[in-house]
């Protein structure tokens, strides 16, 4: 373990401001994967999804001051990530998850596998169909393990508010997924009891 | 579905949604975003411009400047027309007789006594 990884996000961050590539580098590394799982979330799986987590460090690097405490960072990032993902979205026309063509060799995977594959488009197609706002606090809260604290705090919304949106986005959820989802209770209850 | 609660329920979408994708990162994402940075802070390929000193603006001014007046004023005074060519000084409206000057008159009077030529 270098002495890098040891050192903690506000001290990397004060490095970051004296311009040390090298601490920014080791946050990149401790942040860029969520960063990039939620953008990804957010655009369906768009192509660009890389330019748009690249475009939310460089706006860290430019000036790491903003983040003022460095508890902070996780949602500083996210709350830009989602905002630049969203504005992206409308801007451009984007291929979503339906265009995307799977590329499935039927001869090497075995009938489970296949089911399970088509379970995973099913719930990724659902949740791409969800409205951005739902979409966004569904990400944060089920996908990136926030509190509903730090989720709301991520979208500048009251707690109420994100209850509300995620209660909307499950109850879309479940109805895009009443199948699936049946299938599921019947086998939990059946464990349970 | 009134058989399950809701916390039966939320369960089970909990359930389903960890079947959701977990996209992994492309390869060499970081280091690309790494390398947009760096080569973001190289500095530029632009030399910085340095005026010169105000006395070595003066030494050059000043005979330039001089230079300038003296050529105004003996020109002005025509004491160096000796050694201009002829070409250049040519011939001065001041110095032109009558006949030289075209001014449109002589041709007027024809044209009333019905001289169109």
């Amino acid at each position: 373990m270098t002495a890098m990884q040891t050192t903690s996000d506000a001290d990397l961050l004060a490095a970051s401001a004296r311009r040390d590539s090298s601490a920014f580098a080791e946050l990149v590394a401790r942040h860029y994967k969520p960063v990039y799982r939620m953008v990804w979330r957010m655009m369906n799986g768009n192509a660009e999804t890389e330019d748009v987590a690249q475009e939310v460090f460089v706006k860290l690097w430019q000036n790491p001051a903003q983040v003022r405490e460095a508890k902070a960072l996780k949602g500083w990032l996210m709350r830009v990530a989602s905002n630049l993902a969203i504005d992206r979205l409308r801007r451009k026309p984007h291929t979503d998850l339906d265009a995307i063509g799977e590329v499935v060799d039927p001869g090497q995977r075995t009938g489970a596998e296949l089911d399970e594959r088509a379970a995973t488009r099913r719930v990724d197609q659902a949740i791409a169909q969800l409205p951005e706002r739902q979409k966004l606090a569904v990400t944060l809260v089920y996908f990136e393990g926030m509190s509903n604290i730090s989720a709301a705090s991520v979208m500048e919304i009251s707690i109420d508010a994100i209850e509300s949106l995620l209660s909307r986005g499950r109850r879309a959820l479940k109805e895009s997924l009443a199948e699936d989802w049946r299938g599921l209770l019947e086998e939990l209850v059946s464990k349970t009891g | 579905m009134e058989k399950f609660d809701s916390k039966q329920m939320d369960e089970a979408l909990e359930k389903l949604l960890r079947r959701a994708t977990d996209p992994a990162v492309p390869a060499g994402a970081e280091g690309r975003l790494m390398a947009a940075i760096r080569a973001g802070q190289q500095p530029a390929n632009v030399v910085k411009f340095h005026p010169r000193p105000a006395y070595q603006r003066l030494a050059i001014g000043l005979p330039l400047a001089a230079s300038l007046l003296l050529g105004i004023y003996l020109g002005s005074r025509g004491t160096l027309d000796r050694y201009m060519p002829e070409s250049i000084l040519g011939q001065t409206v001041a110095g032109a007789t009558d006949q030289d000057l075209s001014t449109g008159l002589d041709d007027a009077e024809s044209y009333e006594d019905g001289e169109l030529t």
